[in-house]
């Protein structure tokens, strides 16, 4: 069975002070209704992380259904870290495939500007097991990631400066995509001089907090976008317990899984969005999704072929760095850029992508979602 | 410290899972852990939890303890991949190292 995107829509992201939760969602799916041609909704899938501590407000699907005047129709929040977002996409892709539903719509929203950065940062907290060792010895978020990057530094020789070189080439895509959250010209010099969080990662290496929804419709009727696999898998929830801790297994597994589904493998993929939570996540997974073997994913940045101008283009959107991360929006939202490049609409637009691939990261690699959708013409 | 070993399969674990990942056995026995150890990645924590604000900057270090075992400690100082550590104490589950001299 096909099964394609219909339609898609996303809210700005940045600090909306004045923008709710609930708005944000209507507003993203109102648009991908309308760009859909407004068919029949058979269920709702909300990905989202944190509405209930931060914003005390749960029930999203129901109000999603209610709201958008949608009738009786079947809903659920799914949560899985930053992975949310794809996680709801995987369910609702399996919900249309099982021959169950014809037609849904997958949200995925956040609000998390209106908090302390002490409250959000304990609300994210919360992705990762906190009743280990390995939390009571102090690592935190970043410092997993961190962790990684000294690894990868100590073993290929690459260093900070690559890290900056991420950094600065999300920021070039997401001057460009009028969605996005920083928009502003950066340098090297900044990016390396700025605050250091987690050695070695610095201010510009973290993705920021973000306020900010996406939606998609996907459903059995013909568009020009389909999906050519869908895949999930598990990772360790503990640094400790990682195998080889320059490999994300999860992203691999997820990977490899979506490649053998859609028959294709890394070489067959024009356009990527990859979960860059932090600068080091999108090298280390360029590399877990085949597109580099093990440890050479900085040479090709520094060659440029990760520009949106290069042969291995990840991140047109701006990735998390730029475009920003409101956390159960991030899945739905990798979705929402591929179908513009696939469409041809794309701020920095690939030349005639056929194949484009979302690998969406949940907690310190505990989740991801892999999708690959295809232009049909 | 003490690690986890599946009695079926002698699969070794940090940490504690209700059934083998690798046999499903669901009978283990408990073994002691080396208490040196040679630092395998690290990083410094300067923006810290609020719980740990008071140790900031402080080392967050994964260290190999065995061929195959790696476990994840405080250390108060900076260290370098390579360097060899010991178990210092446990405190509140926190395992604390320290430079092996």
């Amino acid at each position: 069975m096909d099964i394609y995107v219909n339609g898609i829509g996303m809210t700005s992201f940045g600090k909306f002070p004045d923008k709710t939760l609930k708005g944000m969602l209507l507003e993203a799916a109102e648009e991908a209704i309308q760009d859909a041609g407004h068919p029949k909704i058979d269920a709702v899938f909300v990905g989202n992380f944190m509405s209930g501590s931060v914003y005390n407000q749960e029930i999203l699907g129901a109000i999603m259904a209610n709201d958008l005047g949608l009738g009786t129709i079947p809903t659920m929040k799914v949560e899985g870290a930053c992975a949310s977002g794809g996680i709801a996409l995987r369910q609702a892709y399996i919900g249309v495939l099982s021959g169950e539903y014809d037609t849904v719509l997958v949200a995925g929203a956040e609000k998390m500007k209106h908090i302390s950065t002490r409250e959000v940062t304990k609300a994210i907290n919360a992705a990762m097991d906190n009743e280990s060792n390995e939390k009571h010895a102090g690592l935190t978020f970043p410092g997993f990631f961190a962790t990684i990057a000294n690894r990868y530094f100590y073993e290929t020789g690459a260093s900070k400066e690559h890290l900056a070189k991420v950094a600065l080439k999300n920021r070039n895509h997401a001057i460009r995509n009028p969605l996005a959250q920083f928009r502003v010209e950066t340098s090297m010099e900044e990016i390396m001089a700025s605050r250091m969080i987690t050695d070695p990662l610095g201010l510009f290496d973290c993705s920021p907090t973000t306020d900010g929804a996406s939606a998609i419709i996907i459903s059995r009727t013909p568009s020009n976008v389909k999906f050519r696999a869908s895949a999930q898998s598990s990772g360790p929830t503990q640094m400790q317990n990682i195998d080889d801790l320059l490999t994300l297994e999860a992203v691999k597994t997820s990977g490899q899984l979506a490649y053998e589904k859609a028959g294709v493998g890394p070489e067959d993929i024009d356009v990527i969005e990859i979960h860059d939570c932090f600068s080091m996540t999108e090298i280390v997974s360029s590399e877990s999704l085949g597109f580099f073997k093990r440890g050479e994913g900085f040479i090709a940045l520094e060659e440029g072929r990760t520009a949106f101008t290069g042969d291995v283009p990840i991140n047109t959107s701006g990735g998390l760095l730029s475009k920003g991360h409101p956390i159960g929006a991030t899945g739905v939202a990798q979705i929402h850029q591929l179908v513009l490049q696939l469409r041809g609409k794309a701020p920095n637009q690939v030349e005639q992508p056929k194949l484009a691939l979302a690998q969406n990261l949940g907690g310190t690699g505990a989740y991801s979602t892999v999708h690959i959708l295809e232009r049909v013409n | 410290m003490q690690g986890y070993r599946c009695k079926n399969c002698h699969a070794e674990s940090i940490t504690k899972t209700s059934f083998c990942p690798i046999c499903q056995s669901q009978t283990f026995e408990l073994f002691t852990l080396p208490t040196n150890g040679t630092v395998y990645s690290f990083t410094i924590i300067r923006v810290a939890p609020p719980e740990y604000v008071d140790f900031a900057p402080y080392t967050v270090a994964l260290i190999q303890l065995t061929e195959n075992l790696r476990i994840t400690a405080f250390i108060q100082e900076a260290v370098s991949i390579g360097e060899k550590v010991r178990w210092k104490e446990t405190k509140n589950q926190t395992f604390i190292f320290e430079k092996a001299v």
